[in-house]
């Protein structure tokens, strides 16, 4: 296995063997200890002095189902800290079998010109070989028109890593883009910025061929094959997880109904915890509207190869054609209720404008939650949020305002009730009737995020046990246990999806374990998960301190302290000393 | 006493009283519980993971009052 160091400054590269330190580490493991071994916290995120860097998981590429993420990491320009962001995507399974552990990106270019590199299987030399290339003719158009001159210049079976023209303008909302299994630009790292971070060294795509590659190297295979087997059999058996299962059948969106139940959906700008306008933006609505548009039943499909789950779904248009994939519950929230919007079609097409541009949807929705808050325009006015996501793709003023998101629009609006943490804006949980989710968002060491630390299994699914969301009582250990955990889950390269089933079916857990002992010859048990996931967390954190975010930057947005949210009428009331025993000790 | 009751995802298919999401009112007797009303609706205590009341989550023990407003979700999940 190799770590492969591209060199933007004279478009140099080496491939250099992986070192001891890194050999056990994958997907966020990996690409947050290179960022902490390689990059001053100090540096400004757009400068020469931060890196890049991409790693499939550490069971990426093998037969382990739902495994095919890549995690992405740099110091973020969103947040000022350090960042990891994953997609699910076939690139991370060609980058894993043509045996490269991670691609750390430095530097940048002195002339203003565009790059792209291609990595394809040199069967002779049994190595990848890495080709710099012009790309220059691909700057500034929709995503959408790019991709498939790409795989018309390079083959079918290609896979593209790239970055639309918010990552070219330099938004700290930007994303990074995967292909699809179609090969459509819509699978995305697009927390954080990281598209700017790719767009600052001038390199526009990373284009993978691996055809003839190797399979990835399985020190016990019999251990391994049991692993797979294991967690294959609780991810067809769980009724979230299974085929025609709950995200199968709704996608993620089925949990606009739920949350919106609970009181907790943040509605026009976090003021209330319901939208009256939910179940016709519902996963139910999706399922039921193709269903009359297409003429039949729709079920979802897989983001990415071998996965079970199968979760991302299609919104088609009135005359049957496909309108976009995929419009995920933190999309249909931040593009829907967040902004007052009842209209499916209306958010299916600022959902496909992100994926043409290159714009994270929660930011996006997030950021033009406090425009419409600044009075820019009407919450409830689709077609004008519309035209505010073709500005932020032209580049106008107020589109470069509002591509620098959430936290730095709602300032230059001038706007008090701003949903952010560590500058990121907050996804589709109110933080004050699910109170776990908002120690999540407080104290991740990538701003708040969801994804990092998922209280809601427990607070509102009932996923590994349940307990009162509007509580704010043991939900710091509920919450540090889970960081710890997806900060495991995120090196292995599976889905966090996987979660759902294996923190209710112990054969489940045992399997995602003995898939990555089999691949490493390790022996971790569920202990080494935890102590694996706070170690990286560990290193996280010291990185966010060093670059100047403390105990103050973990805390949730001033208002949500003193203005109690309908219908609950809670504040956020999780004490800051309770906040800072979640990670800050580990 | 009457409740307002919601079915979500997969639950109104077992019953084809309402649709998705609308509330449905339902008379019951004084003091019934969740449990009854799921009895009731002819709906397994497998098939409901999630119960809400008023916008609370309740355990099928909890007795349910005239005027209540009750939302059954599946085990189903999301993020």
């Amino acid at each position: 296995m190799w770590i492969l160091k591209i060199n933007m400054s004279d478009k140099t590269y080496k491939l250099e063997d992986v070192p001891n330190a890194y050999k056990n580490l994958g997907g966020r493991g990996l690409t947050s200890t290179i960022v902490c071994d390689e990059v001053n916290p100090l540096c400004h995120p757009l400068g020469p002095n931060n890196v890049l860097v991409f790693a499939p998981g550490i069971v990426t590429g093998t037969d382990a189902p739902t495994s095919a993420r890549v995690s992405v990491g740099a110091k973020s320009p969103l947040t000022g800290g350090i960042k990891e962001s994953n997609a699910g995507t076939s690139w991370s399974v060609d980058v894993a079998r043509m045996k490269i552990k991670a691609i750390v990106v430095y530097s940048q270019p002195k002339e203003d010109k565009y790059w792209m590199i291609h990595i394809s299987w040199d069967a002779k030399e049994e190595r990848p070989k890495i080709e710099f290339l012009p790309a220059d003719e691909y700057i500034g158009s929709d995503l959408y028109a790019v991709f498939p001159k790409i795989y018309e210049r390079f083959g079918k079976g290609i896979s593209i890593a790239g970055i639309g023209v918010a990552g070219e303008y330099g938004y700290a909302n930007s994303g990074i883009v995967f292909n699809d299994l179609k090969g459509q630009p819509t699978r995305y790292s697009g927390r954080g910025g990281l598209g700017s971070v790719m767009g600052s060294k001038r390199l526009k795509f990373i284009v993978t061929s691996a055809q003839g590659a190797p399979e990835v190297p399985i020190v016990d295979k019999a251990l391994f094959d049991q692993g797979c087997e294991k967690l294959a059999n609780a991810l067809r058996t769980h009724d979230i997880t299974k085929p025609k299962g709950g995200l199968n059948t709704y996608g993620t969106a089925v949990l606009i109904n739920i949350l919106n139940e609970a009181g907790g959906l943040p509605t026009r700008n976090f003021k209330t915890g319901r939208f009256e306008g939910a179940p016709k933006i519902a996963g139910e609505a999706i399922f039921e509207g193709n269903k009359t548009r297409v003429g039949k039943e729709v079920y979802n499909h897989a983001c990415s190869p071998g996965c079970i789950i199968q979760c991302s779904n299609t919104w088609y248009k009135q005359d049957g054609r496909e309108h976009v994939s995929c419009v995920e519950y933190e999309s249909d929230w931040s593009l829907g209720a967040n902004l007052g919007i009842d209209n499916l079609d209306q958010i299916a097409e600022m959902v496909r404008l992100c994926n043409a541009y290159g714009l994270d949807t929660i930011e996006t929705g997030g950021t033009l939650g406090v425009a419409a808050e600044a009075g820019i325009f009407k919450f409830g006015d689709g077609e004008k949020a519309i035209e505010l996501i073709h500005e932020i793709g032209k580049g106008t003023p107020l589109g470069r305002i509002l591509g620098s998101g959430t936290a730095s629009a709602g300032r230059v609006l001038g706007v008090v009730r701003i949903p952010a943490v560590k500058g990121q804006g907050m996804p589709a949980y109110e933080p004050r009737a699910v109170k776990g989710i908002g120690v999540t968002y407080a104290t991740s060491t990538m701003g708040a995020d969801h994804t990092s630390g998922y209280t809601i299994n427990n607070e509102i699914l009932g996923v590994g046990g349940k307990v009162d969301p509007l509580s704010p009582e043991g939900k710091a250990a509920i919450s540090r246990n889970l960081q710890a955990a997806t900060a495991f889950l995120d090196s292995t390269g599976h889905c966090l999806f996987i979660a759902f089933a294996i923190l209710d079916i112990p054969s489940g857990f045992e399997g995602f374990v003995e898939e990555c002992n089999g691949i490493l010859g390790t022996n971790w048990t569920a202990e080494d998960v935890i102590k694996i996931g706070l170690e990286i967390l560990r290193k996280e954190r010291a990185f966010n301190v060093a670059a100047g975010l403390n105990d103050s930057h973990d805390r949730m947005p001033e208002f949500m302290k003193y203005e109690p949210l309908p219908p609950h009428n809670h504040t956020f009331d999780v004490p800051d000393e309770v906040l800072d025993s979640v990670l800050k000790t580990v | 006493m009457k409740v307002k009751v919601k079915l979500y995802a997969m639950l109104t298919n077992r019953t084809k009283k309402t649709e998705r999401g609308a509330p449905v009112e339902i008379e019951l007797p004084e003091g019934e519980s969740v449990m009854g009303l799921l009895n009731r609706l002819k709906l397994s205590v497998d098939e409901v993971r999630m119960i809400y009341v008023n916008g609370r989550s309740r355990q099928l023990d909890w007795q349910l009052r005239d005027g209540d407003e009750v939302g059954l979700f599946p085990p189903v999940g999301g993020g």
